[in-house]
């Protein structure tokens, strides 16, 4: 055992002192400037153990050829095994906005894509500031409307073989894609104005990284199910391991 | 020797000249397309008619301020520019801009009575029958503007049942006296009632004139088959007579909610939307112009309008009418025949809902005539619309007569009529009605008991 | 000629912007005064084309007026869903919509910019950054045989026919079916194109280029100009083949 003599432990103690001030203001900067690189992460499952109901058969009113005699859409995505709902976005409720550096580059683009006359993914992500981007892989013609509340946020048609249509996203909020050719075709993209989202697996996991500490909302929002805000307490660092239940 | 195959060679080429011209026209009409031909004011604006019209020809709040402000768009002064040609220093508009044509009327009347020729009623009249008719009116009316507030309204009509075409309107209005909607006068042969939240002339159940049987000048008619119409505008005395001796109708309209008067007006909305006044004074009811007469008739009217969102409008007017020696007894005698009503409206959506109530007074009934006249006389006519697809239009109304004057001469009415209407183009309808007694149970053999039922079917097309 | 053409029309632009009054609040309020007395029996005292007139427009169908809040419109030089520009509201205002909404041609220049200054308040949409108008330029192609040919050939590949016809009546497939809706849930016709008066983006060869790059928001017409992006003068062709499809109209 080493022996540390009074002289020294004043200093040791002092340099201790020295690094808890002098990391304070790290501390207190937990909510600004936060990427999803720091922080703790939220690993978890949005699960339901309700009833399902059957999938719904819905009429192929045009081009029955490329989009078949009719389509039977199951929105409602449940491991059997896990109780897991796909498709669920998870998202982080900010009170205070973090401060996004300005670009002009979107990080991402964000694609739908119609294909056999449904829009792939069903439930898509997009942030706000990204190109939104929506092309067509079919050998007919689609015009996807896409609406944001009730305002149109584009309507393009999409010939086959053209070229795919991409727009800048600007608000947070639902959208909502229809086709008018093929009135069957439904399809969402959740806009988020940050990165602390996620769309649930198969199994219903999801990850979200860099979450600031302390109490948090998450807000949920499912197609069928709906929207649903949770509380959890997020560690400063780690992980913290939920489970949202849909009622 | 006449040759009648020749003969029936010609008849036959005509019917199959005239077959070849006008069957198409009507069976196109039967066509359901966009509207192609529309009325005038539709046509000098560019819209069509549900822009100022809930139903033809009842107006909405907007066709309501485009009228009240002399056909100009309302908050405008703008003469009706739009549609306007320039011809030198002038202003024409094309005529058809300017120039409508409208025929209305049942083609089928089926009546059912209780009894069938009962005392006093002319011999053939009183039948359970079917009659089949050319449509009652045709009309020809043309308004619009001449110049920056100055409009002008003209209606030619004829009506098959009264026989001979008149002017039935024709005036002049000069809008927006003073400031912006202080004043509009109107000068003319006019509808007093226009304003207010019921208008007279703007019914979808048409009028049904009465069936009678008359004797000379100052002597009553009687009564047959009872008139459909609506009663809080009806005359409602039995026993009064025009100038001439001529019988006055009990079931047509009169005084403020007369069809068209001689006289001058004034309206307007001088503190907002929220408020409209109308002040007149008319040659006299029942008066030929020029006629020399022993007074004006006087009259007053405000109105309460909410016209502002969610789909929804309400109005509620009352109205004040002196007469001044504007009806004459059997005695020959002058009598003021005044008027007291309330009207009230409200639209929501799809459905539009009118009632009017009035009170009819004579005073200064001569002594001789007392304890045989009954001085007063109400009417109550309430009505509803309703589109129940885009092209079927559902009206009904009810209409109670309590009516007044000679006491062996008065009967009173009820009755609801309910009528479809549907409009093959947006110019173009066709309808079927039908209206019941609602006094049935009451006995004697009146006009007004006697008729059961009648069910109407017509047209109504407006170029 | 055209440098005539262009100059008269550049110079008719430049006088009724002259008359554009600053957008502030004293403007506004005018244009409130002026909404109050025209405006508000079809768009509604708060815009959202719920007035007491309105509703009898389309009746249980497309169109109803503008809701205003909403800051969705058809008639643009702007690109799909984007807001319009002053220029295409005072064109809107001053036209009117054939059939549905009378030209305002009789308040003065000065009025109509009042009132538009009015209108945008009841959206933010108009508060972003104001969108580009897309160029349109003059028409490039004149109509000939071969044009209307390639135009055929670009009507049928795009699938105009489906909602407006196959010789543009307005009864295509998806229109007899029914199922054209607008943004609101309305049933909404596609536009009968031999009827030229009828075309409420106008029909002028401009118009008709203008309304396939910009869609009409809120229909189901969509913008075309992703599909014509470094080819765009091939909409011209387009453009004949559909005034081709309706008779002349007298001016």
């Amino acid at each position: 055992m080493t022996i540390v003599l009074p002289r020294q432990r004043m200093a040791l103690g002092g340099a201790w002192i020295a690094l808890v001030v002098l990391s304070l203001p790290a501390w207190g900067a937990a909510d600004s400037g936060l990427t999803a690189s720091t922080g703790a992460t939220i690993v978890g499952r949005v699960i339901f153990r309700g009833a399902v109901p059957p999938p719904q058969v819905v009429e192929v009113t045009r081009n029955p050829e490329t989009c078949g005699a009719s389509q039977s859409i199951q929105p409602m995505i449940v491991d059997p095994a896990s109780g897991g709902v796909k498709d669920t976005v998870v998202s982080l409720v900010l009170q205070d906005r973090p401060v996004m550096p300005a670009t002009d580059q979107p990080s991402t683009i964000p694609t739908v894509t119609n294909r056999t006359c449904a829009f792939h993914p069903r439930v898509g992500m997009a942030k706000t500031g990204d190109l939104l981007e929506t092309r067509n892989e079919d050998p007919v013609m689609h015009n996807t409307h896409i609406y944001a509340d009730n305002r149109t946020f584009l309507n393009v048609a999409l010939v086959a073989g053209g070229k795919p249509v991409q727009k800048k996203v600007r608000s947070p909020g639902l959208m909502k894609l229809t086709c008018d050719a093929h009135t069957f075709m439904q399809g969402f993209v959740m806009v988020i104005d940050h990165d602390f989202v996620a769309i649930t697996d198969a199994k219903g996991s999801f990850s979200i990284a860099g979450v600031p500490p302390g109490k948090q909302e998450i807000s949920l929002w499912h197609e069928m199910l709906g929207a649903l805000t949770k509380q959890v307490i997020v560690p400063s660092q780690g992980e913290l391991s939920v489970t949202f239940q849909y009622p | 020797m006449r040759d009648y195959n020749l003969a029936r060679k010609w008849i036959g080429l005509f019917a199959v000249c005239l077959g070849a011209t006008i069957l198409p026209t009507l069976l196109s009409l039967f066509v359901p397309t966009q509207a192609q031909a529309i009325p005038p004011f539709a046509r000098k604006y560019d819209v069509n008619c549900t822009a100022c019209h809930t139903a033809p020809p009842i107006l909405n709040q907007f066709g309501q301020r485009f009228l009240e402000n002399g056909y100009q768009m309302p908050g405008t002064e703008d003469g009706g520019i739009v549609g306007k040609r320039k011809l030198g220093e002038m202003t024409l508009d094309d005529v058809t801009n300017y120039l409508g044509f409208r025929i209305v009327g049942n083609t089928t009347s089926s009546w059912s009575f209780k009894k069938q020729n009962p005392p006093g009623a002319a011999a053939g009249v009183v039948e359970n029958k079917t009659e089949f008719m050319f449509p009652e009116n045709f009309v020809l009316f043309a308004g619009g503007t001449v110049a920056k507030n100055i409009g002008f309204m003209v209606e030619l009509g004829h009506d098959v049942q009264a026989g001979g075409a008149a002017v039935e309107r024709g005036f002049v209005t000069f809008n927006n006296l003073g400031s912006y909607n202080l004043a509009h006068l109107r000068v003319g042969k006019f509808d007093p009632n226009t304003f207010s939240s019921y208008a007279t002339v703007r019914q979808q159940l048409l009028d049904v004139g009465e069936s009678t049987s008359c004797g000379g000048a100052f002597t009553p008619c009687t009564i047959n088959r009872a008139g459909l119409t609506p009663s809080a505008f009806a005359t409602k005395f039995y026993g009064l007579y025009d100038r001439s001796g001529n019988y006055l109708s009990p079931y047509a309209a009169s005084l403020y909610n007369s069809g068209a008067e001689v006289g001058a007006d004034i309206h307007g909305r001088p503190f907002g939307d929220w408020f409209l006044y109308q002040v007149g004074i008319l040659n006299g009811a029942n008066e030929p112009l020029g006629d020399s007469n022993k007074g004006k008739d006087v009259y007053g009217m405000i109105r309460f309008d909410y016209a502002k969102v969610q789909n929804f409008s309400a109005s509620i007017s009352g109205f004040v009418y002196q007469g001044n020696s504007n009806a004459k007894l059997q005695t020959q005698e002058d009598v003021n025949w005044n008027r007291y009503g309330v009207s009230a409206r409200a639209t929501y959506k799809m459905v539009d809902v009118y009632t009017a109530f009035a009170v009819d007074k004579i005073n200064k009934t001569p002594t001789g005539v007392a304890g045989t006249f009954d001085s007063t006389a109400t009417g109550l006519t309430i009505g509803a619309d309703t589109y129940v697809t885009d092209k079927t239009l559902v009206s009904l109304r009810y209409d109670n007569l309590d009516a007044g004057g000679m006491l062996d001469q008065r009967q009173s009415s009820s009755f609801v009529g309910a009528q479809v209407k549907h409009f093959l183009r947006t110019n173009v309808a066709i309808f079927a009605r039908n209206d019941v007694n609602v006094r049935k149970s009451e006995g004697g053999d009146t006009a007004a008991t006697n008729l059961r039922n009648a069910f109407f079917s017509g047209i109504d097309i407006i170029f | 000629m055209l440098s005539v053409t262009i100059l008269i029309i550049g110079l008719a632009a430049t006088t009724v912007l002259a008359v554009k009054p600053e957008d502030h609040r004293a403007t506004r309020e005018h244009g409130r005064a002026i909404y109050e007395r025209s405006c508000l029996f079809c768009h509604g005292a708060a815009g959202k084309g719920d007035g007491p007139a309105g509703w009898f427009i389309g009746r249980y169908s497309s169109p109803r007026p503008r809701d205003f809040t909403i800051g969705e419109y058809k008639f643009r030089t702007t690109a799909s869903g984007e807001a319009p520009t002053d220029q295409d509201l005072f064109r809107t205002l001053t036209r009117g919509i054939p059939g549905f909404m009378p030209s305002f041609v009789g308040l003065s220049a000065e009025d109509r910019w009042a009132v538009i200054a009015y209108i945008k308040s009841f959206s933010d949409v108009f508060q972003q950054e104001a969108a580009k108008p897309l160029s349109i330029g003059l028409p490039s192609i004149p109509s000939s045989p071969e044009s209307l040919e390639t135009g055929g050939k670009l009507y049928r590949s795009l699938e105009c026919f489906v909602c407006h016809g196959p010789s543009g009546g307005g009864d295509g497939p998806l229109a007899e079916a029914g199922s054209l809706r607008d943004g609101a849930g309305l049933r909404i016709v596609a536009t009968d194109l031999t009827n030229r008066a009828s075309y409420k983006n106008g029909a002028s060869p401009r118009d008709i280029y203008r309304t396939l790059i910009t869609g009409l928001d809120g229909t189901p017409m969509p913008s075309y100009a992703g599909q014509f992006v470094g080819k765009e003068e091939q909409l011209w062709h387009v453009v004949n083949y559909i005034l081709s499809l309706s008779p002349e109209v007298r001016p």
